[in-house]
């Protein structure tokens, strides 16, 4: 039989099993929970085992007296360890010496303040080789229940750090030995255009050591007073504007002389302050060759404008002299052919012996200067008239010649002109005084006695500076005395004559005016002669 | 032509007055000729200003041989003026100088100039000149209204 007690006892166990169930149950989970840390927890130690393992530094985790715990793999690479050693190794083993002491003593100092202590040493490492590096020691944070105080010690290889530092300072001296090569000032200068660097050329330059160059103020007076206000508004300008700059003016040596000086100015923008990098280059030569040139093109031109005048004057000089010619210089001459005929007619009833002889070579003389009158100033007119070229009809030309000239008439000279006779591209009057001169020269300077033969014909001609276009020869041949080699060089020019004019009448002008004529319609003129076999003279002109 | 018409001479050179005037009496012109010696004296006679008011003395002339270079007033001048004036537009000009530049010749023609001649270096044939003269301007030729009218 179950009494009231036993099942008051029942009850009561069964709560107190049910409460310790309950108990274990949140113990269990606890555990669980527990567990579930501690999985995180060994993950988190396994990566920050592979941090530390895989960590390019050096690191060793070490007690106070330098004994080591663990180290990664850089830190046995570091001291030469061979790896996974199971032997103790304290880093008191790599210390040498005073370093040593040192380096304990910073240790104790580390464990008392709890401060980080850093110390750069010579290590010699396992196989006696010797490494400068930074000893970079922490301890470790809060205090381990567990075990003695810990240390974390950096061991930083100073070698590249070294190698880089030396690159850099040789890298800085060639680019110093560079910068003082260049044939030029490189500077560098605040935005108050005070320079905070030069390079040696400017000494060399100026004159001034470059000492004095950074002092304040320095630039702004070596700049040419005339140039100083726009230099340094043009600078102050590319300052602000933050633009490059390229600017010419003088600057005052040391020595007084005014240098000319090309400078290119950048602006550069360094942890917020703007300041100007530069380059001047002395400018000084070309500056002057510049100077020279345009006083040398100035004096050109008014060398130019003094010959264009003086040509002016001339021509006008020219023109009062034809005038003159024309009308004043032969009136004396007529003057004395007059009263030469005048006298003649008084005393032809009883003239003396030689008065009619004197009288007619007065007479003669003064006819020949009329005549050399005319033709110089037919060279003149000829020289300087105004012409239009037109196509000339060569035929109707020479008809009219033949039939204006005495001295070309059948009955005094055989004239041959060979037909059909092409158009020319000339000026009338021109052409026909060129071709009237050469005929009546034909026939004039032929032996005594002979009967004169001209033959004129023309031909397709080819001149070398002819250029496009045909041009034509006209060719007028004569059986006359022809001319020596000498002699045809200087037919041409003014008052030459080849034959004496006590035979030959003529004033010596005929074949300058005829070369004149022709040069003037952009023709040529020429001849081809033997003494005594007669001569052919040529005229060229562009074909209509 | 009436013989007793006068012929004006504008010419400043002297001895060409005296040649012109000897190669007339050898080829016979016996009009009255009267010699001015510069453009400005050609002026007042024509215009009848001062002694040349006297037309009986100095009546109009019925030809004027005319230089071009001439002091004062030159020749081309002078006869602008008179082609300007009603009163000599018709009367004959002739131009008689050393120039044969055509310049000088195309501007005589605009003028108005009646004929162009050149004096020749040769007195023979200046008196062939002075011939031709006679034989055209003084003998075959008939003058204008205006100087009919006036002349005898």
């Amino acid at each position: 039989m179950v009494s009231a007690v036993d099942v008051a006892l029942v009850s009561g166990y069964k709560d107190r099993i049910e409460e310790l169930e309950s108990s274990l149950a949140a113990y269990r989970d606890h555990v669980e929970r527990l567990n579930s840390s501690l999985v995180e927890l060994k993950q988190e130690r396994d990566h920050f085992s592979v941090l530390f393992e895989s960590n390019p530094s050096a690191y060793v985790v070490h007690d106070g007296a330098g004994f080591i715990s663990s180290m990664n793999v850089a830190a046995e690479t570091l001291l030469g360890i061979i790896p996974r050693q199971k032997v103790r190794i304290a880093l008191t083993q790599f210390i040498k010496g005073e370093n040593l002491v040192i380096w304990l003593k910073q240790l104790r100092q580390s464990a008392a303040t709890r401060q980080r202590t850093s110390f750069t040493l010579r290590l010699q490492k396992a196989h006696g080789q010797e490494l400068d590096v930074e000893v970079v020691t922490v301890p470790s944070p809060g205090s381990f229940r567990h075990g003695p105080l810990r240390f974390f010690t950096l061991l930083l290889d100073l070698r590249p750090r070294r190698e880089t530092e030396a690159a850099l300072k040789h890298a800085l001296r060639d680019y110093d030995r560079l910068i003082n090569m260049v044939e030029g000032i490189v500077w560098e200068a605040d935005s108050n255009h005070n320079f905070t660097f030069v390079s040696s050329y400017a000494e060399r330059l100026l004159g001034f050591p470059v000492a004095e160059w950074t002092r304040p103020d320095f630039w702004r007076n070596r700049i040419f007073v005339e140039d100083r206000e726009r230099v340094l508004s043009e600078l102050d300008l590319a300052m602000n504007e933050r633009r490059e700059l390229q600017i010419d003016y003088r600057v005052v040596a040391a020595d007084r002389r005014l240098v000319w000086l090309h400078d290119s100015v950048n602006v550069i923008e360094r942890r917020g302050e703007r300041k100007m990098l530069g380059l001047a280059i002395d400018i000084t030569d070309r500056r002057q060759a510049e100077e020279q040139l345009r006083e040398a093109h100035f004096n050109l031109e008014q060398r130019v404008a003094d010959r264009t005048t003086e040509l002016r004057y001339t021509v006008a000089d020219l023109e009062a002299f034809s005038y003159s010619l024309s009308h004043d210089m032969r009136a004396p001459i007529r003057a004395m052919q007059g009263y030469a005929v005048l006298l003649k007619g008084i005393l032809a009833d009883n003239p003396g012996p030689q008065v009619l002889d004197f009288l007619e070579r007065i007479m003669q003389g003064a006819e020949r200067l009329d005549l050399l009158v005319q033709d110089v100033l037919k060279y003149s007119r000829l020289a300087r008239a105004p012409i239009e070229l037109k196509p000339v009809p060569l035929e109707p030309l020479l008809n009219n010649i033949l039939s204006d000239y005495p001295v070309l008439a059948p009955s005094k000279a055989r004239v041959e002109i060979q037909q059909p006779l092409p158009v020319v591209y000339g000026h009338e009057a021109f052409v026909g005084q060129a071709l009237s001169n050469l005929l009546t020269n034909a026939v004039k300077f032929v032996p005594k006695g002979k009967p004169p033969k001209v033959r004129l014909w023309t031909e397709e001609a080819h001149p070398e500076s002819g250029g496009n276009g045909s041009w034509v020869r006209i060719w007028v041949e004569d059986n006359g005395l022809g001319i020596t080699p000498e002699d045809q060089k200087r037919i041409f020019r003014m008052f030459e004559r080849v034959y004496p004019k006590e035979q030959y009448e003529g004033t010596g002008m005929g074949l300058a005016i005829v070369q004149k004529a022709v040069e003037r319609m952009g023709g040529h003129v020429g001849v081809q002669s033997e003494p005594g076999a007669g001569s052919k003279f040529w005229i060229e002109l562009r074909q209509a | 032509m009436p013989t007793e018409s006068v012929i004006l001479l504008v010419e400043d050179d002297s001895n060409d007055v005296l040649f012109m005037k000897t190669a007339m009496e050898a080829v016979g012109i016996g009009n009255p000729v009267h010699e001015m010696g510069d453009g400005k004296q050609a002026i007042a006679y024509l215009s009848g200003t001062g002694k040349f008011s006297d037309r009986k003395q100095y009546p109009l002339p019925y030809l004027v041989l005319l230089d071009l270079k001439l002091p004062h007033i030159m020749g081309l001048d002078v006869l602008r003026w008179m082609r300007e004036k009603s009163d000599f537009r018709s009367t004959i000009v002739l131009v008689l100088t050393a120039s044969n530049d055509p310049s000088d010749i195309d501007a005589a023609y605009q003028a108005g100039a009646n004929g162009y001649l050149v004096k020749t270096s040769r007195f023979d044939k200046l008196q062939v000149v002075v011939q031709a003269i006679k034989d055209f301007w003084l003998t075959h030729n008939r003058p204008g209204s205006a100087f009919s009218e006036e002349g005898p």
